[in-house]
């Protein structure tokens, strides 16, 4: 054992979880690592393995996972005092095998990973064709402050534009995040949380279930999800860090799809379509451009489409429409409606 | 008939009652008397229910030798504020009045709607509710039911069938409710109407006469019922009145007898002309030969706007018919320019101005204004037509020159899209009766108000003036779209509803010679003001949201683009049509906002001329007197009503406003706001003709932004581009659009501005204003006026011209160097300043665009570039003393602000520093203040090494700190004050943090520098704030249990309330906004609710009322002025805080506004403040929290264990409330039993009341700790800070004191 897990009693020390929670369990994390059989996408029992580790808090997982594994290299980034402090106080090595480095710099900035990547070079993963799940470069990661939704949708527009960690092919993450956010980003069509974000993840990533909190909130995802994923539930009081914590939390394993999307037009039709999600198609389509209804009238082939609202549509539903709207010789400038709202005037 | 007399004698008995009332109302004044029969039901007052919501000064000003006793009526007024129980009025009544009072709005608008349309079984059914509301069918119900009788009378053939009709439905359906004396008015004009026979309808009208109690001199006061020839029949036929019973203001219409009448010829008569409704030709208005009326100057690029010219069209399109011309020939000598011929390019200013004589002059002005007065007119009603006709026209010749044209052509799209709107407006105003009877409501009869045709021209114009609002750039949010053409349709119908009515007054009474003219023109303008005043009707929100959205949804299905586009496969290019309009949506911070989205080619088209778009005729410069306010409601323009205050939703404002203004209370202000628009302007051609030179270059210029026709964008970064790259991208674009936008629409505002000024080159006009909530005064025309920047007021000089004489010259002169900003030294020295610079004064005016440009480099430099105009043709005469200069010359505060509250807080420094005392030469506040804060810095340096502080000894001057120093005294938080300064020293630092680490820091120094300078002033200000802390977490007592949420949290209701010195009530409107859903043909809208009286916005609350208070009392300043100044024969103009007159003049007003800043200052208006407020507030308690350790909090804490142990439940503080006025009922009972029992009771509020010392404890506590118990205590205002010992009559002598 390279690393000592902290315990209980010393992850109480820290003074402020700053809202995120964290597994704190090592039974349960080994639980996961045997169920993520990561073996299988990792050769050479995931020893050539570099683990981007961000948000690591208490670093319990990172422990475990260091001690089971002993990857290449182990990076945490970290930059919130108390955590910061914490790990320099707990997370003792008590020989060198680990190749664990910590990092005092805040993944919220871009710039963190540019300058680790790029000027320090001190994290250098290869680069990898998309045809498979990268199989030198992990990614894992903590956002389970509710607030930091945003940054989850960030990181994973990243898969479609295939830039940020993406642009060294497809990497696998697993990502702890709120469950509602869970909910949000694993909606199926035709359902109640079916929103832009989950069409994108269908689009770009297969993603299971690997764990969650508060196992009541099992029943917010959909069956046929849970029972593809299967995933491991906790119910201990003092699995995770802050203890008692009433809000659910889900771990993600998200696996990015090789794609030849347009990403920019897949954006701007699922946004202006998925805003009117509960209106039919033939009133919405109007929100793509002046005259988008007539064009859309004549060319789409299956009629039925207009009377169903885009909340129901499939990832290949909306292929086709996003097709037909690139040929369409009037649609709008997308790039123009980027900056159509002046953000102090909207004050009033 | 004869049942119809038992009628009549049962209802004697009430009549007497009821005639009382009107006599007494009628000798107050009579436009009002309908008013305050529905005082106690407005919207207003039902808020003001509460004893303590009534102005409490209502003297009136007239009445008083000065100010200063106008305000010592603190005490009569405590005796009015006793009068009301202040037990009686819960604020869930004052909720459920406002309910009631939506409600009947909603029953009025419906009727006037049904009644419009003939709808009469609707009409009665409505008629039926209203009277079911038992408040309102004491009070108001005949009213309503007079306006269904005069409906239904229209369409009778015989008197009888009228008056049996009254009998009936007033015994069988209304037999609670008496007829009126209006009621007999109606019966009259009509019987005068159906009754051929002479002897039969004497008879008749003596019945009338008889049922109204003898009194047949209330019955004709109706001069909206009886016609002009209704009074003449019942004077010179029937001679049953004499001519003192008919009102005055038609008096002499009625009586006189016109010796010329038939001479002049109907052609002749222009208003006759304009009054014919819409659906006539017009032809002579909009003809091809007007199309070329210019006004002779080089023609505007970007002129191709929509809205202007509707306006210039009817403005140039009023020609001058032959007596006209032949009037104005008598002034034209032939030494003039000017040609009347074709009547073109007639300048009325150039002939004025040349004219010699004052009495040629007094004719001219007489004729120009009997002429104004019908376009004043023309242009505040014919714009939709006029708009129409334009792009018809312009339809029609891009017809004839082809295809292409009609694309290029805004105008003929437009009447593209007006002609195949209209038959779909047609259909749905066919068929929504039958949709009506699914949806179950009454929205048809709204639709049928305005004609079809002007409806559509409404919808598109408002459409196309919304463009680029609500932070949308190419578009705007729907709800505001639908609001906006409903409301647009309501201002068309309510004008058109004047204009029937006053065509039909008067409808016997139009083919007269020009004198007579003049009697009706006064009888018509004393018609509208009563009229306006008397509306009272709003359409509910719904109404105008469902109107506005079935226009909108018609305009978005017919109006189309021609668009161009490249198919992506075949790289072909396809010409196609698109809406030019579509209905979508866009999230915003997680909100879904509903928006029209208008589609670029268009936006492209319309070129940045959204503001050019957006004319509204009705709301440009006046070309005569604007109406004079007389009334809180009736004042400005002649057809359409602007309110005194502009109360946006807040009820609460408008109901004391009603209250001071039917008191008589404020007849001050009215007397100075009519000062105000009686100011004549014109436009000064010189600085017009350089600024649209400038224009049509198309370059920057000064502040003018040059033409830009598209934003360059940075090309996309490549997809797999860092993220961090692709957010910079993003933001420097949006930071490029952005600028563009904002550079374009100040562009779009210089052009709309020219535009206004181009149309009224040449003209008299006025602005007509009125007042924002605090008091201060503004234009009610809102592009062009003196308050816009250098630019607009450049472009304005007097109409009047007044000879310099020596003061005059040396004031002009003094001006100049004001705008140079060479303002701080003493007046000879500005004089020379002049005198040294005349050269280039004189190449500025003679090149002022190819000569060396030295006005550009004034701090105002369009007003410098005017100055050195008017000095220059000044000092070419002989004896430039003998110039008649147009010219404003100004005078302004030095920061009026701290002026004030100096003079409050009796701060002798302070005072001395903002020129209120006498001294050789002005002293600049903002220098002292810098120089203060210096030498604190240095003394810091003296004791230890601090490089901030030796940064700023090195690199202060005033103008680092002057914003923060103007804006102190407005409340600017140190948050502010910090970016202010960092916009003056940012350039000193690389590195934002550290500017913004200094910025701050020196903020710091110059808070405390000014608390230095102006100690008194300091303490008021913290004074101001803490009453108003306590004001906002205070209830009173007689507050509904239902108004707690969770019976612990009080909904805290109260907004800051003060009485300016001229007696108007000022309300501060800060409460929490609530919306009410509204499904229209669009999408479902939030619209804020007229009715709703919400919690208040305590933080705002707070921060606004120091400076509110201190705008109150500039604004009572400048008012008081302006009345003084009219006085003496000036001119006078004001910007707030800096006073207009003639150059010649200025000292005589300066000495004015001397004297009424003494006058005001006179009295301790803070004393008279603390006494209003704890008079308004006296019943109140107020929440604090302070810690349980405190003995008589333990005794509170106590009592309230007690009561929740009667009540076997915890105590709330809504019971707490609940005893307490248990407690005070029994103590204010008759019987002496009873209030025993309330002298042994204690409360937890009882305990602390009278306890002064245990309240002055516990007020420090409080202030100190956060934690610890909420109680209530009563609310009690802190005690004034003391006042230094500065005299204000020292003023009097400061010439310093504006300059």
């Amino acid at each position: 054992m390279a690393l000592r897990i902290p315990t209980l009693a010393e992850i109480s020390t820290v003074k402020h979880s700053y809202r995120f929670q964290y597994l704190i369990n090592q039974t349960i994390c080994d639980k996961i690592f045997t169920k993520l059989q990561l073996d299988k996408t990792y050769p050479n029992n995931l020893k050539d393995l570099k683990v981007l580790d961000l948000y690591p808090g208490p670093a319990v997982q990172s422990a475990v996972f260091n001690n089971r594994f002993t990857p290449k290299q182990h990076l945490l980034m970290e930059s919130r005092k108390s955590f910061a402090e914490f790990q320099d106080r707990y997370l003792i090595p008590y020989d060198n095998s680990n190749h664990l480095t910590m990092i005092r710099k805040d993944p919220y900035d871009w710039s963190s990973f540019t300058d680790l990547i790029d000027k320090e070079k001190k994290f250098q993963p290869e680069v990898q064709s998309r045809n498979h799940i990268h199989n030198e470069f992990l990614i894992m990661g903590n956002v389970t402050e509710k607030k930091y939704e945003g940054l989850i949708i960030q990181w994973l527009n990243c898969l479609g534009y295939k830039n940020w960690l993406m642009k060294f092919g497809n990497v696998k993450m697993l990502l702890w995040l709120p469950t509602q956010t869970a909910v949000k980003l694993l909606a199926l069509p035709g359902t109640k949380h079916r929103n832009k974000c989950s069409l994108y993840l269908e689009a770009f990533a297969n993603t299971n279930i690997v764990a969650l909190s508060h196992s009541e909130h099992i029943k917010d995802f959909d069956k046929k999800l849970i029972e593809k994923s299967s995933p491991v539930l906790i119910d201990n009081s003092d699995a995770i860090f802050p203890i008692n914590s009433k809000d659910a939390i889900t771990l993600l394993e998200i696996n990015p799809k090789d794609h030849a999307i347009d990403v920019d037009t897949w954006d701007y039709v699922t946004k202006q379509l998925m805003i009117l999600r509960g209106t039919p198609l033939l009133d919405a389509v109007e929100s793509l451009g002046h005259g988008a209804r007539e064009y859309y009238l004549e060319k789409l082939t299956d009629k039925s489409l207009m009377e169903r609202c885009p909340a129901t549509f499939t990832y290949d539903e909306f292929l086709y429409i996003i097709k037909l709207f690139k040929a369409w010789p009037f649609k709008p400038d997308i790039y123009l409606e980027l900056y159509d709202i002046k953000i102090d005037e909207f004050r009033n | 008939m004869l049942r119809y007399r038992q009628v009549v004698s049962s209802c004697q008995q009430a009549n007497r009652q009821f005639h009382s009332v009107l006599s007494l109302r009628q000798l107050s004044s009579a436009p009002s008397s309908i008013d305050s029969t529905t005082i106690a039901n407005t919207p207003l007052s039902a808020t003001s229910a509460v004893s303590n919501q009534v102005p409490l000064f209502f003297n009136n000003p007239r009445n008083k030798s000065n100010l200063g006793t106008s305000f010592s009526g603190s005490s009569s007024s405590s005796a009015f504020a006793l009068r009301n129980d202040p037990f009686t009025n819960s604020q869930s009544l004052v909720a459920s009045k406002m309910t009631e009072q939506r409600d009947i709005m909603q029953l009025w608008s419906l009727l006037e709607a049904c009644l419009q349309t003939n709808n009469f079984p609707r009409s009665f059914s409505i008629l039926k509710s209203l009277y079911e509301i038992k408040s309102h069918r004491k009070q108001n119900f005949i009213e309503d039911y007079n306006l269904y009788l005069d409906a239904r009378a229209q369409n009778m053939t015989n008197i009888r069938q009228l008056e049996k009709l009254l009998e009936d439905d007033l015994t069988l359906f209304f037999p609670l409710v008496n007829y009126n004396d209006k009621s007999l008015a109606i019966l009259i004009h009509h019987a005068i109407r159906l009754v051929p026979d002479l002897d039969k309808l004497r008879s008749h009208i003596k019945t009338y006469f008889k049922m109204g109690n003898d009194n047949y001199k209330g019955i004709v006061s109706y001069l909206d019922i009886l016609t002009v020839s209704d009074y003449k029949r019942l004077y010179f036929e029937l001679k049953m009145i004499s001519d003192k019973d008919i009102p005055y203001s038609i008096r002499e219409v009625a009586i006189t007898v016109d010796s010329n009448e038939n001479v002049v010829p109907e052609s002749l008569n222009n208003s006759s002309l304009l009054a014919t409704s819409s659906d006539a030709t017009g032809k002579t208005l909009f003809d091809e030969e007007i199309k070329s009326l210019s006004k002779d100057v080089t023609q505007l690029r970007d002129v191709d706007t929509i809205g202007m010219k509707v306006v210039k069209h009817t403005l140039l399109g009023l020609t001058l018919n032959d007596v006209q011309r032949d009037q104005l020939s008598n002034f034209i000598t032939p030494e003039m320019q000017t040609t009347t011929d074709q009547s073109a390019n007639i300048d009325f200013y150039q002939i004025y101005k040349q004219l010699k004589t004052s009495k040629q002059k007094q004719d001219f002005e007489l004729m120009l204004n009997e002429f104004n007065q019908e376009r004043q007119r023309a242009l505040e009603l014919r714009a939709t037509d006029a708009a129409k006709e334009r792009w018809k026209h312009d339809f029609e010749e891009a017809k004839a020159r082809g295809d292409i044209s009609i694309q290029k052509s805004l105008n003929a799209k437009l009447w593209e899209w007006y002609t195949d709107m209209l038959p779909l407006v047609k259909e749905e105003i066919a068929h929504v009766h039958d949709k009506q009877l699914l949806k179950n409501t009454d929205f048809a009869n709204y639709l049928k108000l305005v004609n079809p045709e002007k409806m559509c021209v409404i919808t598109i114009l408002e459409l196309l003036k919304l463009n680029s609002t609500g932070g949308i750039m190419e578009g705007m949010r729907t709800a505001r779209a639908v609001i906006s053409v409903g409301k647009a349709i309501e201002m068309e119908f309510r004008s058109e509803q004047l204009l029937k009515t006053e065509s039909r007054i008067f409808k016997e009474v139009n083919k007269k010679s020009n004198e007579f003219k003049k009697y009706i023109r006064n009888a018509k303008n004393a018609f509208r003001s009563m009229k306006i005043e008397r509306s009272k009707i709003v359409w509910p929100q719904a109404v105008r949201a469902r109107i506005g959205s079935v226009l909108i949804s018609k305009l978005i299905k017919v109006a189309k683009v021609r668009v161009e586009g490249t198919d992506p496969v075949t790289k072909e290019v396809i010409v196609g049509k698109a809406p030019a309009f579509s209905h979508s949506y866009q999230y915003h911070n997680g909100v879904k906002l509903g928006i029209i989205k208008i589609h670029k080619s268009l936006v492209n088209q319309l070129n940045g001329e959204r503001l050019a778009a957006s004319v509204q005729p009705q709301l440009l410069p006046m070309l005569v007197k604007p109406r004079a306010w007389r009334n809180w409601k009736s004042g400005g323009y002649f057809y359409s009503q602007s309110l005194l205050v502009r109360a946006k939703d807040c009820p609460e404002q408008l109901a004391y406003l009603e209250a001071a203004s039917n008191s008589n209370a404020i007849d001050k202000v009215y007397d100075g706001l009519n000062v105000l628009g009686n100011t004549a302007w014109t436009v000064n051609r010189k600085v017009f003709d350089v600024v649209s030179q400038v224009w049509n270059s198309g370059k920057d210029f000064l502040d003018i932004p040059g033409i830009q026709d598209k934003v360059e964008l940075i090309p996309r970064p490549a997809n797999s581009a860092d993220p961090g790259e692709i957010n910079l991208w993003k933001q420097r674009n949006r930071e490029m659009v952005n600028k563009y936008s904002a550079n374009r629409s100040m562009r779009c505002d210089s052009n709309y501005k020219l535009e206004i000024a181009r149309a009224f080159l040449g003209e008299k006009f006025y602005f007509p204003h009125n007042l924002d909530f605090r008091g201060r005064a503004y234009p009610l025309s809102p592009h062009f006026n003196h308050l816009g920047n250098d630019m607009s007021r450049g472009l304005l000089v007097f109409w009047k011209g007044k000879r310099l004489g020596p003061e005059g010259l040396k004031w002009l002169k003094i001006h100049l160097s004001n705008l140079f900003g060479v303002d701080k030294v003493p007046l000879d020295e500005r004089v020379a300043f002049t005198e040294s610079n005349l050269d280039k004064i004189r190449d500025s005016a003679e090149h002022p665009l190819d000569g060396e440009g030295w006005w550009k480099q004034a701090d105002e430099p369009w007003q410098a570039l005017a100055t050195c105009f008017e000095l220059n043709e000044a000092l070419k005469l002989e004896t430039p003393e003998d110039y008649f200069s147009h010219q404003p010359v100004h005078q302004d505060g030095t920061c009026n602000g701290l002026q004030h509250y100096a003079a409050l807080g009796g701060d002798i420094e302070g005072a001395q520093q903002v020129n209120l005392l006498p001294g050789p030469k002005p002293n600049d506040v903002y220098l002292h203040v810098a120089n203060v804060v210096k030498r604190r810095l240095q003394k810091i340096l003296e004791t230890k090494d601090d490089p901030v502080a030796k940064f700023f000894v090195e690199k202060l001057n005033r103008k680092i700190v002057k914003q923060t120093v103007m804006t102190h005294v407005y409340g600017v938080t140190m948050v502010g004050a910090t970016l202010q300064i960092d916009k003056q020293i940012g350039s000193y630092f690389e590195n934002k943090k550290d500017s913004l680490f200094y910025s701050q820091y020196l903020a710091k120094h110059v808070f405390a520098a000014i608390k230095e300078s102006f100690h008194g002033a300091h303490l008021i200000q913290n004074w101001l704030g803490e009453c108003c802390k306590r004001i906002s977490k205070s209830v009173r007592l007689d507050v509904d249990q239902n108004s707690f949420k969770n019976g612990n949290k009080p909904d805290f209701m109260t907004s800051i309330i003060w009485t300016t010195p001229l007696g108007l009530p000022i309300v501060q409107p800060y409460r929490e906004i609530q919306k009410k859903q509204v499904q229209t043909n669009l999408q479902t809208v939030y619209i804020s609710d007229p009715f709703a009286v919400n919690q208040i916005n305590a933080r705002r609350q707070k921060a606004g009322f120091p400076p509110n208070f201190i705008h109150s009392l500039d604004a009572s300043h400048m008012l008081l002025s302006a009345s003084k100044c009219a006085e003496d024969g000036l001119d006078f103009a004001s910007v707030h805080d800096s006073y207009w007159t003639h150059a010649c003049d200025v000292e005589i007003m300066s000495k004015n506004l001397r004297e009424q800043f003494i006058k005001l200052h006179e009295v301790d208006l803070i004393e008279r403040l603390k006494e209003e407020f704890d008079e308004r507030y006296k019943n109140y308690v107020q929440v604090v929290k302070v810690p349980r350790s405190n003995p008589i909090v333990q005794e509170i804490l106590t009592l309230r264990e007690e009561l929740s142990q009667k009540l076997g439940r915890p105590a709330k503080l809504s019971d707490e409330i609940y005893m307490e006025r248990t407690r005070q009922r029994l103590l204010n009972s008759e019987d002496p039993e009873k209030v025993e029992e309330g002298k042994t009771m204690t409360t937890t509020i009882s305990v602390t009341m009278g306890n002064e010392e245990a309240l002055e404890n516990l007020d420090n506590l409080s202030s100190r700790n956060n934690g610890g118990a909420n109680i209530f205590v009563p609310l009690r205002l802190p005690a004034i800070p003391p006042k230094d010992n500065f005299d204000v009559h020292d003023v009097k002598d400061s010439i310093y004191f504006f300059s």
